[in-house]
Formats: structure tokens, C-alpha cells, sequence
């Protein structure tokens, strides 16, 4: 099937996309007089991208429906609203326009045909890193979540694409994870959750199919390099990291059994507490707020086996009793809380919830 | 084939006209500047009242799309390939375009697509008219209403996983990226713009396993009204269909569920409906995906019709019934549907048929499925 562009003499093409880029265009002036890639005849048309619309200037027609836009080598116009005002036509993508995507417009009267190409420049390329959080290649077998970190917004709907769970001798572990696609708001960290139906004891998957992760043994978990950022931009190094399972946890976590540091009075010296076990820092760091005292605090991975979170208050700490708070729904890497473990055998005892709050004493100085 | 897509797709969309609202469904509604930086769920309620779930911002839009028929016309023959259709008109390669969720109105027979766009994200409802022409779903002169669920964008849901209305109340499912944990949103109606949700943690029986399920997330519901009483009915990967209770309880509140069927481990639900078979008989349709290959199907993609006595009937929880997913029948009252096998998003149109988007080697195409 021959298409619009195959009209085109190859030299006016390569003109037309060098000379409309749209930013140029916008620094020029709005409306100025542009040379145009003719389609069928040698009509002027002047054309500008403002807020992500497309408005053009036809001596032949102010109807809207004569416009069409596509992507350059498509015959498929884009969706969009068409309007005119003022003798100019208007078109907004239904999705926007992509930067460094080269489209094409027409306008079409039947008695007239022409148009123009652009393209938005694309802004510098900011390659997407990767980091496993938290940094650890030691984790539980029966670890439920595990956390990746970009540095980009990253694209969707295709994790199960890009990341694979590998055993030692590059053998995919089969249906490793949660199918459900879960990102943070801004885009940036996906949670990376072993299927539950594997890591639960007694669920039939665990039993037809064998747990996800097996302790003693040894896995990679492996980021495409083909991943992109919303940008664009791909990985290109694909994101490699260790893990090294070690025995199921199936207790509650303990804060009876963390270490607190209290400040000294009338300072701002930070509270520090040092937990037994690994949690994810960023939700660990959300997790501790002390009552009625405004601060910042931090949690960072500072061994295989603790957390260590800093609270550093806003005012001098007063001397007297301090009560640190703690999410009861904070779960550690597989997935149990202070207040019950992550599977519950009716069978037997129900277990007894631990602390949900640490009560510090700070002497005064 | 490529002629019968370019006839049937529709580049632009003329600017709808005004569209009243109904003031028993929406408060306060807002008009233009609808704008949605994410999809999830869409669902359609009465009189053309589509629901859409933004995980992004954490609340729910309920859109008057004036798309009451009158006159209700279907899908006259399966849309093929509509993902290069969509495609196209979004300026992407079919590969880079995910369909998010369906919905059928009930009031028109016309299909809504949330539809996501790769590597950018951006996200766009689109509608399917009978002709299977796609254009994109104007929301221009509607009128339409957010709500944000508790928390907003602070909250820790982060995925919505199915919406609903009953008739007097919209109903919402979340999950969270931090917690293995289960949320049941209601929201009062009117819709009041601006407002927010009664939220409630919902824990469940995990048949397979005879433990509580503690937090286990609803993948897909519908509300339920039994001799009175209201009921939030969800599946689980795993797969037990539950019921929750849902009157009487304050903001905040946990709800337990009571396990009523096990369709066998290694299912995870997609969509759930029901309906009136030609005898008058209720259904639950249970449409889900497998963990592997269907013993006794084309595809992992495949559905199940319960009986709604399941519903109601007195062996729950660890004596619920239990379907064996290596038996091709039984327990009775809990059958195979032929005609959801392939179907990657499934959504009732009325008591005889169901549109589904079923895939073929990486193909999809928009049909119209015959309900047993």
C-alpha cells in the first residue's frame, strides 16, 4: 500500500523534519512564516505546538475535520479533540504529543491536500539505575516483598517482562512473583512480591509447585536492560543482585528486643533504635514517629540483621518519659507484624501481639 | 483487514453536548478539566454512571456520561486486533499499549477501555460503538465527581483493585505496595465532589489452607443484597470467593469474611459478575487466570459459574465447597464457562451476554460471549 509520505520528494522530508522542530519554531515567533513540506500543492500553511497542542494557520479551510495528524510513517490519525478559533484549526492529542516522535499533519479539503511534519525535541536522556531495597542479598526464604528503586519514573505494565528471578546456574524460577503490578504514586519504586501462593506453607501451589526461594540456595534477581524510563530511556545495564536465602521467619517482630539510645536532654541529638532483623528503611523510617514531638527521622541497613533509625527532633528534647509509636501494620520482609505473624495456624495457640509502643526516659542533663 | 480497521476507527471526537446530571447520583459536579494520570478499574452504575479508579491520586471519578441509549445496540461482530487499533491512534506500536479494564454499559451496549500507554504512561479511556468504531471517550462537557479515598495520595493504597456501584452505594477495593493488605472503601450516595470514603480492613478464611487469611487482597467483587443485609462478595488469588458484611460498621472498622467456595488453588481472579440464566437461576461468574495450563481448557484464561445458593448456604469456611481444579465437574452448582476461555478482561452486558477481550498469539480482539 502506498502511503502519503512516499509522494514526498526524500529531500523535502528531510528538510521538513529539520527545519520544524517544534522548539525552534517556538523560539522564532509564534505563527512566523514557516517552509512548508508540501502534500499535493504549494499552499502556505503556519503552524505552532502551544501546551501540548497543535494549532495551525490554512489559507484553504478553518474546518476542523480537515485535520488530521499522525505519527510520521502511520496512516492511522491520532485521537484528539479538533476545534478552530480565529481562522486557526486546533488539535489535542488524547494522549500527549511523545518528544523525539516525529509526526506528521495533513489538511485535506478535497479540493486542496497539505501539511507539514514536527517533532518535539527530546530533552537529554537521563538513564534509569537501578537498587534493590533493602541492600541485602541475605533475606528469609519465606521473603514476601522485596523492593526495587529507580531513579527514573519507570514505564508500566510490563514488569513480568523485564524482571526474572534466576537460580544459580541461570535457570528462570517460573511464575516467581505477584502478577499484580504495584508502583509507589511517583513511579519509582516497584514492589517486588514473591507469589504468595508459593511462600505460604500449606497452599497448594507451595505444595504442587515448591516455594519461590529455598534456603541454602543461591539466585539472582535480574533487571532487564531493556527496561525504560517514561522518558524513553532504557536501562542498558541490566540490574543484577544476589540473594542468598536463609531460614524462614515466621515470628513477630520484637521491638521488646531492639536497642534504643536515648539523646541527652536539652539537645537535639538524634534518638537512635537498632532493631534484630531487617526491615525495608524507607517504610521502617515511616513506621517510629515519638509522640508529640515533630522531627525527622531515618532508617538505613547497617549489617545483615539490624535497622538503624534516627530521629533528630525539631526542638531540644525535654527531659521525662518519651513514647515511641509503631505502626502496627509495619511488616518485615515476610510479611509479619508486631502483632501476629504473617500465617496464623488455627490449630494452635494464637500468638500474643508484642509492642506497640517503646517508652523511653530522657534524664535531664 | 486493514481496510475493516481503518473503517471502523474514529480519529477525533466532536465535542459532546451538555449532559444533565442526576442529582440522586451526583453532588456538587464539576464540569471540564477532567484530566487522569492513571487507570485501574472502570465500572459502569445506573443511568450511564461510569466509575473510574485512579490509583495514582487514590480516588475514584464517577463520570454522567449521558450514554443512556435510549436504544441498545451491541457489538455487531468481534472488533480483531482493536490493541493496533488503539495503538494507532494513540502514536504507539501495539506492544507498547496495555487494556487495563473493560466495562460494558448496560444502558447503551457501548464499551469503555481504560487503556495505559508505554514508556510514558499516559493513560485514556476509549468507547466501542456497535460498528466497532474506537474513538476516544470525551469527558468535556460531563459532569463528573472525585473522591478521594482516606489518606489521598499519603494513603498506602496504591492499587485500586476493582469499583462498583449497588444502587445506593459505590464500592472500591485497594491494595497496598507496603503492606499485604486488604481495604473495602464505601461511598456514600449522592457523590459528593471533593468528599471521601469510610474505609474498613477486610481479613478472610483461607480454605486451602484452614488458616485465616489475615490480609489477603480482594481482586475483584461485587456488592450483594441478601433478606436485607449488605454484602461486599470478593475473590482472592487462591482463590475463595467470601462475603463480607458491610452494614453497621464504622470507618476504620475490620471486617471478617466468610469463605463460601474454593475454586481450586492457582487461580487468580480477574473479574467477578452475576446474572439470571433463562430459568430464573442467579449466578456468580468467577472469571480468572490460572497459575498453569488448564487441565481441562484452551487457556489459562477461563471462567466458572457459581450458584448464588452457594451464597447463602450454611458450609462455610473450612467446609465450603471446594472445586477440584483436576475434575473437569462438580461440586454441583459450579461450572465451567466455555465461552470465557481466552478472555484476558471479561464484563457482563446483560443476563444472555458478557463482552470479554480474549487473546490470540499475542492478539486482541473485542467479542461479545454467549452466557450458558
Amino acid at each position: 500500500m502506498r502511503t502519503e509520505n512516499d509522494k514526498l520528494p526524500r529531500r523535502a522530508l528531510a528538510n521538513a523534519r529539520r527545519q520544524f522542530s517544534v522548539f525552534n519554531l517556538l523560539i522564532l515567533c509564534a505563527f512566523a512564516p514557516l517552509r512548508e513540506s508540501c502534500l499535493g500543492e504549494s499552499a502556505r500553511t503556519n503552524w505552532k505546538i502551544d501546551n501540548g497542542t497543535l494549532a495551525v494557520q490554512s489559507p484553504h479551510t478553518t474546518a476542523p475535520g480537515h485535520l488530521s495528524v499522525f505519527v510520521e510513517g502511520s496512516s492511522r490519525p491520532l485521537f484528539g479533540s479538533k476545534s478552530s478559533e480565529k481562522g486557526t484549526l486546533f488539535f489535542k492529542p488524547s494522549a500527549p504529543f511523545v518528544r523525539g516522535q516525529s509526526y506528521r499533519f495533513t489538511i485535506e479539503t478535497g479540493a486542496s491536500s497539505s501539511g507539514g511534519y514536527f517533532s518535539l525535541d527530546q530533552s537529554d536522556p537521563v538513564r534509569p539505575r537501578v537498587h534493590l531495597s533493602p541492600n541485602t542479598s541475605l533475606v528469609p526464604a519465606n521473603t514476601l516483598k522485596l523492593y526495587l528503586d529507580f531513579s527514573e519514573p519507570m514505564e508500566q505494565g510490563v514488569f513480568l517482562k523485564h524482571l526474572t528471578l534466576q537460580k544459580r546456574n541461570g535457570e528462570e524460577v517460573a511464575g516467581a512473583f505477584r502478577e499484580t503490578e504495584l508502583w509507589s504514586p511517583d513511579g519509582k519504586r516497584l514492589t517486588v512480591m514473591l507469589h504468595p501462593g508459593r511462600q505460604k506453607t500449606g497452599v497448594n501451589l507451595h505444595v504442587d509447585e515448591g516455594p519461590v526461594l529455598i534456603a541454602g540456595e543461591h539466585y539472582r534477581l535480574v533487571a532487564s536492560g531493556q527496561w525504560r524510563s517514561t522518558s524513553g530511556v532504557p536501562i542498558s545495564k541490566e540490574g543484577v543482585f544476589d540473594l542468598e536465602p536463609i531460614v524462614a521467619d515466621h515470628e513477630q517482630p520484637d521491638p521488646a528486643r531492639w536497642q534504643i539510645h536515648p539523646p541527652k536532654a536539652g539537645t537535639t541529638e538524634p534518638l537512635v533504635v537498632i532493631t534484630n532483623e531487617l526491615f525495608e528503611p524507607q517504610i521502617f523510617a515511616r513506621a517510629l514517629q515519638v509522640k508529640q514531638t515533630p522531627g525527622d527521622a531515618e532508617a538505613k541497613v547497617i549489617d545483615l540483621q539490624h535497622i538503624e533509625w534516627r530521629f533528630t527532633p525539631e526542638a531540644p528534647w525535654k527531659p521525662g518519659k518519651h513514647e515511641i509509636t509503631i505502626d502496627p501494620e509495619l511488616e518485615d520482609l515476610a510479611g509479619n507484624t508486631t502483632q501476629r505473624p504473617f500465617e496464623v495456624d488455627l490449630s494452635a495457640k494464637l500468638p500474643h501481639p508484642n509492642l506497640r509502643t517503646l517508652s523511653i526516659q530522657i534524664s535531664p542533663p | 483487514m486493514k481496510t475493516t480497521l481503518l473503517a471502523a476507527f474514529a480519529a477525533t471526537t466532536l465535542a459532546a453536548a451538555p449532559v444533565a446530571v442526576s442529582p440522586s447520583l451526583i453532588e456538587s459536579p464539576q464540569t471540564g478539566g477532567l484530566e487522569f494520570k492513571s487507570l485501574s478499574s472502570i465500572s459502569f452504575g445506573p443511568n450511564g454512571l461510569l466509575l473510574v479508579a485512579e490509583p495514582g491520586t487514590a480516588s475514584i471519578v464517577a463520570i454522567q456520561t449521558g450514554d443512556i441509549g435510549p436504544e441498545k445496540k451491541v457489538l455487531d461482530k468481534p472488533v480483531a486486533d482493536i490493541g493496533s487499533v488503539i495503538a494507532g491512534g494513540l502514536g504507539a506500536k501495539k506492544e507498547d499499549i496495555t487494556i487495563k479494564d473493560l466495562a460494558a454499559n448496560p444502558a447503551s451496549g457501548r464499551i469503555y477501555l481504560a487503556v495505559q500507554r508505554r514508556p510514558d504512561n499516559a493513560v485514556l479511556i476509549v468507547t466501542v460503538d456497535a460498528a466497532g468504531k474506537v474513538a476516544p471517550f470525551d469527558t468535556t462537557n460531563l459532569p463528573w465527581a472525585r473522591i478521594t479515598l482516606p489518606g489521598g495520595t499519603a494513603s498506602k493504597v496504591t492499587h485500586i483493585t476493582d469499583v462498583a456501584f449497588d444502587g445506593t452505594r459505590v464500592f472500591a477495593t485497594g491494595t497496598c505496595n507496603e503492606e499485604f493488605a486488604s481495604r473495602i472503601f464505601t461511598i456514600p450516595v449522592p457523590i459528593k465532589h471533593g468528599s471521601t470514603a469510610n474505609v474498613f480492613s477486610a481479613e478472610t478464611y483461607h480454605v486451602a489452607h484452614r488458616k485465616w487469611e489475615t490480609k489477603a487482597p480482594i481482586q475483584s467483587f461485587i456488592p450483594y443484597s441478601d433478606k436485607g443485609e449488605t454484602f461486599v462478595v470478593g475473590a482472592f488469588a487462591c482463590t475463595p470467593v467470601a462475603k463480607f458484611k458491610v452494614d453497621d460498621l464504622q470507618s476504620g472498622a475490620q471486617v471478617k469474611g466468610v469463605s463460601m467456595v474454593e475454586l481450586g488453588s492457582g487461580n487468580r481472579p480477574l473479574d467477578l459478575f452475576s446474572y439470571t440464566d433463562k430459568s430464573g437461576k442467579d449466578w456468580l461468574v468467577v472469571h480468572t487466570q490460572r497459575f498453569k495450563q488448564n487441565a481441562f481448557g484452551p487457556s489459562k484464561m477461563w471462567g466458572a459459574r457459581i450458584s448464588m445458593d452457594y451464597l447463602d448456604a450454611p458450609q462455610t469456611n473450612e467446609n465450603a465447597a471446594r472445586r477440584d481444579e483436576k475434575q473437569h465437574e462438580g461440586p454441583q452448582g459450579i461450572e465451567i464457562v466455555d465461552s470465557l476461555f481466552g478472555a484476558v478482561q471479561a464484563d457482563k452486558l446483560d443476563n444472555t451476554r458478557a463482552i470479554i477481550l480474549k487473546e490470540n498469539e499475542g492478539t486482541l480482539s473485542l467479542e461479545v460471549a454467549a452466557l450458558p
